[in-house]
């Protein structure tokens, strides 16, 4: 009897171990999985928000596919819906529509992991648009080379024009081999005219060369004729006229201005420091005056609605900052002369008149109009800054114009809702997809 | 052969159960005390977690506005470095038509007080924080179809290790005296800086820092930033 109540009892003893091992189990799964839970559902979370990124960064560079496509000659899509490009571990598609004036509206959209985003951009390709300061002459009228005229380029980065026309030819100093011209007909070369540079006729035009006369890079004509922008002068409110006197130097500080006359009269001085917009309904340029420009925080860029004029002895040129920081733009119709003896740098851009060099007039910068006409033996020196610095500023010669930005919704209410790899939800192998590169559509 | 029922059940004696108290005392403490730690940690490491999560999301979405926004037309544009702003206006790209972009309503990024807490150099509101704030993305402000969004509470008065309205940038950071949620321009990017701050009932107090640099795609300029 007391053997049976000592084995009786021993049993109950392992029964009670055993139910606190299970117990105790219990607990310790209980906790693991609420911790399990937990990191699980913190992991989904970031691994949600880091798709969502990775699926942006995948639409955007969709979009940088399109801006190439667009530069290569195709229409800026890129795959499609139906067969998206694969990238970046995920899906990326662009649609790409035509829009008024050239412009294309592109939507990409990416798909990667759970994450989904589509972005809207409307650009331009510009890359055949003109810079009116991408040559030392645009002409789009003839383009007569008068005799001993030489054309050439530096880089006022570099130094000064003596410091670099180191290379004699025929006891002819020049700098260096930039200095091109181009006009949307023929390109007359008189006796002994040399351009260091490219000489860029109209189609269907030619470059006639006379005794001596010298291009040192290409003669080809153009494949299309290049136009000139229109101006957009900006408004501002006006402040009437301005006389600047002289005996009395004036600064002009940086902003923007309108005057409906600036008139700097026989030896006056103006200082403008930029960056500065100034309109003017008409400017005037006194003999042996003086505008200066501090372009040591930006350019100086003068709209000129109507008439130009300045008369010999007159200095235009910035004093500090880039020597090429300063532009006339000039609406109007009235030919601009370049009298005797001037000395001119800068862009002046004339697209809808001439503009006239006397004898002696030594010119750095760039000058486009309807025609230019000039004297014998004059020299042109294209700065090489131009072109670079007002693209950098003013955006300029970029190849591709952009007019909006923005994230749209994703147009398909099943991409947008089920958030499963995207493979898996369109049914498709990565194997059978292309890359973006190999997947642009052509016209 | 057989075993003495009564050897196996003798019972233990003083110096035995001496020694299992003491072992057990000094493992129980050692226990209790990384159980201590461990709990520390694991509640400073959720309190920093909490501010991290609420940050990145409302930083997500302080990056998504700006980029869409128009670079021409942010107020104040012309707030630069060292100097900041606590609010941003500005308006989201909505469509390009008619030859031109589309901009929706005005909507303004802003620190605001708690109500509970005014900036008045107390913790009225016991929270362990004095005169924190809230980031609030507001939607046609000043009108009668304003919206108002809290994106992140726990917006701290001033930046990590900076003290307002000494002048000087003690962070080191490159700004002077900038709040817990300050923007600075340079031409179309925005530097936008959030600082979170909270405390916990064990009184320990989390801090969170991030720093986000955000380039306005609608320049009006023609290309990209």
């Amino acid at each position: 009897m007391s053997m049976k109540s000592k084995q009786s009892f021993r049993t109950s003893s392992s029964g009670n171990a055993l139910v606190m091992t299970l117990l105790l189990a219990l607990g310790l799964l209980t906790m693991g999985a609420a911790f399990f839970q937990i990191a699980s559902s913190g992991e989904r979370r970031n691994g949600g928000r880091l798709d969502d990124e990775r699926a942006f960064a995948v639409a955007e560079a969709g979009l940088n596919e399109a801006y190439g496509a667009i530069q290569g000659g195709g229409t800026g899509a890129i795959a499609t819906a139906a067969t998206p490009a694969y990238f970046g571990g995920g899906l990326v598609w662009v649609e790409a529509t035509p829009l008024a004036d050239e412009r294309i509206q592109l939507v990409s959209t990416a798909l990667v992991g759970s994450g989904r985003q589509a972005l809207e951009v409307v650009v331009r390709d510009a890359s055949e648009d003109d810079a009116i300061f991408s040559a030392t002459l645009n002409s789009k009228d003839t383009l007569t080379m008068n005799a001993g005229v030489q054309v050439d380029s530096y880089d006022s980065s570099v130094g000064t024009y003596a410091s670099q026309a180191t290379n004699v030819v025929s006891g002819v100093a020049h700098a260096n081999e930039n200095g091109d011209v181009k006009s949307n007909q023929d390109i007359i070369l008189n006796a002994g005219a040399t351009i260091w540079g490219d000489a860029t006729p109209g189609p269907g035009y030619n470059v006639s060369f006379s005794t001596g006369a010298f291009v040192s890079g290409s003669t080809a004509s153009a494949q299309a004729p290049f136009t000139f922008p229109p101006i957009e002068i900006p408004s501002f409110p006006s402040l009437g006229p301005q006389t600047i006197v002289a005996g009395t130097p004036q600064t002009l500080a940086a902003g923007d201005y309108d005057f409906t006359t600036l008139t700097i009269e026989k030896d006056a001085i103006l200082t403008v420091q930029g960056p500065a917009n100034i309109v003017l309904d008409d400017f005037y340029g006194g003999k042996n005056g003086k505008l200066w420009i501090d372009a040591t925080n930006g350019p100086v860029t003068f709209y000129v609605e109507n008439t130009y004029n300045h008369t010999a002895g007159f200095q235009a040129e910035a004093v500090s900052g880039s020597p090429m920081a300063m532009a006339f733009l000039v609406n109007g119709t009235q030919d601009i002369v370049f009298p005797s003896l001037s000395k001119v740098r800068g862009g002046y851009y004339l697209p809808n008149a001439n503009i006239l060099f006397a004898s002696g007039t030594e010119c750095w910068g760039s000058f486009g109009a309807n025609k230019i006409e000039m004297a014998n033996d004059m020299r042109f020196h294209y700065d090489e800054v131009l072109a670079k610095y007002w693209e950098d500023e003013t955006g300029q010669n970029a190849e591709l114009e952009f007019f909006s930005w923005r994230p749209v919704p994703i147009a398909d209410d099943v991409l947008r809702s089920d958030r499963r790899s995207p493979l898996a939800v369109l049914g498709l192998s990565k194997e059978d997809l292309a890359s973006p590169a190999a997947s642009w559509g052509m016209p | 052969m057989k075993r003495n029922p009564n050897h196996a059940r003798r019972g233990s004696t003083l110096i035995e159960v001496a020694v299992a108290s003491s072992l057990l005392v000094v493992v129980g403490s050692t226990a209790i005390l990384a159980a201590r730690s461990t709990n520390q940690a694991y509640r400073t490491e959720t309190a920093i977690a909490e501010l991290e999560r609420v940050g990145r999301q409302a930083m997500a979405e302080v990056e998504a506005g700006l980029r869409a926004a128009d670079a021409g037309a942010v107020t104040p544009a012309a707030v630069q470095s060292p100097f900041s702003s606590s609010s941003v206006e500005f308006a989201r790209c909505t469509g390009f038509a008619g030859g031109a972009i589309q901009f929706g309503p005005p909507e303004r990024l802003v620190f605001e007080q708690d109500p509970l807490d005014p900036d008045d150099g107390v913790d009225d509101d016991g929270d362990g924080t004095i005169d924190e704030g809230r980031l609030v993305w507001i939607e046609n402000p000043g009108t009668a179809g304003e919206v108002r969004r809290v994106l992140a509470p726990w917006v701290a008065e001033s930046a990590a290790r900076e003290e307002q309205g000494n002048g000087v940038d003690d962070n080191g950071n490159g700004l002077i005296d900038e709040g817990g949620f300050s923007v600075v321009f340079e031409g179309s990017l925005a530097t936008v800086r959030l600082t979170l701050v909270r405390r916990d009932q064990a009184g320990f107090l989390a801090e969170h820092e991030m720093t986000r640099t955000v380039g306005l795609r609608n320049t009006g300029l023609g290309v990209l930033p």
